[in-house]
């Protein structure tokens, strides 16, 4: 069986406010036409607020309604937590790390 | 004036309602408490509070000031044993009701209305108040390792 590779984005600096719409083009610009895969690494990331939150589900959301598939690896401690409080983490697939979550799809 | 006083523990500082102004900001408030409470300072609480504060000025430009000009004051206060960093955020746009903000729909995730949810959940108080013309949002988070307070108390 060959399995689907998924086009790999690693999200570097703040997810929030001031970056929101570059993280949102960044990662919708990465993927291709048909049915989009996307890794988002986040181990390069550094403050993530609910702006940025909002903006990786909006994106989630397109992708899925191409019938495509989003997921997350390397999350730090912070973004974790992040996901735990917004219960966001029982939506997004996350990862512990990239290996992992590059098998999974 | 400096806006930071390194022996009394207190930072004020006014910046413009601008997105580009968060991570300085964040990081200037990060930088008081490290040059505070050295060693001693919580890393995961002290993360979650400034977010929370970031959310807290967000909500500034975003509702108080409509993304119009405007200017944030931010005033860093640590209490006196150094245990609760405090942070008054506080504008002068239009009022806000923590009241009449729904809660966030957990069961159907959309995208926006996390912000106070946020706060709330990152800060170990949250307060909002207007005095006259001005708004005020309080977050308080216990930043010290609890080991370091007790070394010093006994």
């Amino acid at each position: 069986m060959i399995r689907e590779q998924p086009t790999v984005v690693s999200l570097d600096g703040d997810v929030d406010f001031a970056s929101r719409k570059g993280v949102r083009e960044k990662l919708l610009g990465a993927v291709g036409p048909g049915r989009p895969l996307l890794l988002v690494d986040l181990s390069g990331c550094g403050a993530v607020d609910s702006e940025g939150l909002a903006a990786l589900l909006s994106v989630a959301q397109a992708i899925h309604e191409r019938g495509g598939v989003m997921k997350f690896c390397s999350p730090s401690p912070f973004v974790e937590r992040l996901f735990h409080v917004t219960r966001l983490g029982l939506v997004f697939e996350v990862h512990r790390d990239r290996r992992t979550a590059l098998e999974s799809f | 004036m400096s806006p930071f006083d390194p022996r009394r523990g207190s930072a004020r500082v006014w910046v413009p309602a601008s997105a580009a102004f968060l991570s300085p900001l964040r990081i200037f408030l990060e930088r008081s408490l490290e040059a505070w409470l050295g060693e001693a300072l919580v890393r995961s609480a002290t993360e979650e509070l400034l977010v929370a504060v970031q959310e807290a000025v967000t909500n500034v430009i975003r509702h108080a000031y409509r993304n119009g000009p405007g200017i944030v004051e931010v005033a860093l206060d640590l209490e006196e044993r150094g245990e609760e960093a405090e942070v008054c955020v506080r504008d002068t746009g239009r009022p806000f009701d923590p009241a009449s903000v729904e809660p966030p729909d957990f069961a159907h995730p959309t995208p926006g209305g996390y912000g106070l949810h946020v706060m709330r959940c990152f800060a170990d108080r949250c307060e909002f108040g207007r005095d006259g013309r001005t708004n005020w949002v309080r977050l308080t988070r216990r930043v010290r390792a609890a080991s370091e307070i007790r070394a010093e108390t006994t």
